[in-house]
């Protein structure tokens, strides 16, 4: 079905229209929401927001863009906004860790890529965090960054660059296994 | 950019290449890696939501549906809270909310298109789940902002308000006719009324509330629900 067709059936209040919007978009936002995250509930939490937001909005779509273009960056711009309010979570979780090993509780001896790869994640700061995860990892595109986060594609190509720059400082230890 | 990452880690530019490769094929590997997308629960959920409370003014067509949704939850309002402080307020409030989705269910199939008369059940159900999911969540960062002495007055009152208001809805409702629902609602209720009166400038305020959540465990019963949430909600 294309676009236009499917876009006049939503805004007819297709149920079934609904849907196919719907299963075309969720799993790249519940995927980002849970990379973002981290937490099942979380995710799910954030991905029933921004459909819901995305449908309530759907009136104000124009068709400057692809519906898909506008349906994923109002959806993904919901997730990222809600992530600033867990962002005390992952502090908290990180001051636990430090909390335990600082009251002699055995650290792990040799810590692998994966954990010091996940602790690098989690360290870089938000800006460069949200970047690297969704072009790395979710293979977004610079410009689709741009337009979720609101800001220009350049910046986005900054982020990525820098947030690298810090992973490779930060994991420079294995550098040969990351290689391999 | 390029000469300095040479100097942090000693890498050429191919070597750079590639492990930045290699960085993000393991990130995309162990990266708190996704379950399966969770479709159908979300879609309800989605559905129930849009139903029940988000549906914008500009937009707004009466639905049959919609409209029984809204009265049954008016209706258990305005009768628990019109017997509220009588002896019988409880029995009475649990009573009326049992008997609504009779009256609702009579209305139903005249209002809908095929006639179906679960569709109110199945709202209140998906609506306290979603309630009980959100109240967690603003539980869980009210705990974590009032240990690190980093309470926001504005973000607080507004959530817990509204979760208040929400959760006295659904105690006035047919969702609470359930007896253990009902429990963890009214226990819900305390807290979040305590918090809408907290003065965040008040350390033993704050200490009170994170031990009645504690003594309570009331965060551990809100997930817990979550997981049963049909058999708990019982519609």
């Amino acid at each position: 079905m294309e676009e236009s067709q499917l876009l006049a059936k939503v805004r007819a209040g297709d149920p079934a229209a609904e849907r196919a919007l719907y299963d075309d978009h969720v799993d790249r936002v519940y995927r980002l929401a849970y990379r973002m995250t981290g937490d099942e509930a979380l995710a799910q939490d954030f991905t029933q927001e921004a459909f819901i937001r995305a449908f309530n909005k759907l009136h104000t779509f124009r068709g400057d863009s692809a519906l898909s273009t506008w349906m994923h960056t109002v959806t993904t711009s919901v997730v990222l906004n809600g992530l600033r309010k867990v962002k005390k979570f992952r502090t908290s979780e990180i001051d636990l860790e430090k909390a335990r090993t600082v009251a002699g509780e055995k650290p792990r001896a040799e810590p692998d890529l994966r954990d010091r790869l996940q602790q690098a994640v989690d360290g870089l700061p938000d800006g460069y965090r949200t970047v690297f995860v969704m072009h790395d990892v979710e293979g977004y595109t610079h410009d689709e960054i741009a337009g979720a986060l609101g800001v220009a594609t350049g910046t986005s190509k900054a982020q990525l660059s820098r947030a690298r720059a810090k992973l490779r400082v930060e994991l420079a230890d294995f550098a040969e296994e990351v290689v391999a | 950019m390029n000469d300095q990452n040479q100097n942090d880690t000693g890498l050429g530019e191919t070597g750079t290449d590639s492990f930045d490769a290699g960085v993000a094929k393991v990130a995309r590997e162990t990266y708190h890696t996704p379950p399966e997308t969770p479709r159908d629960d979300m879609w309800a959920v989605i559905q129930a939501a849009r139903a029940a409370d988000v549906v914008p003014i500009r937009r707004f067509r009466p639905q049959p549906w919609w409209a029984a949704v809204a009265a049954a939850l008016v209706i258990g309002v305005v009768l628990g809270r019109g017997t509220l402080g009588g002896p019988d307020a409880a029995t009475t409030v649990a009573d009326g909310g049992a008997n609504v989705p009779a009256a609702v269910d009579g209305a139903t199939p005249e209002g809908t298109p095929d006639g179906s008369a679960n569709l109110v059940p199945r709202s209140y159900r998906f609506a306290a789940a979603r309630h009980l999911n959100r109240s967690e969540t603003f539980l869980t960062m009210f705990r974590v902002d009032a240990r690190s002495d980093q309470l926001n007055d504005v973000d607080i009152g507004t959530w817990s308000k509204r979760l208040l208001t929400d959760t006295r809805l659904l105690l006035d409702s047919p969702a609470g006719g359930d007896p253990e629902l009902r429990r963890l609602l009214s226990d819900l209720e305390l807290v979040l009324a305590q918090i809408v009166q907290l003065r965040t400038g008040d350390p033993n305020e704050v200490e009170i509330i994170d031990e009645g959540l504690e003594s309570s465990q009331l965060l551990f019963r809100l997930k817990a629900a979550q997981a049963t949430a049909p058999a708990t909600v019982g519609l």
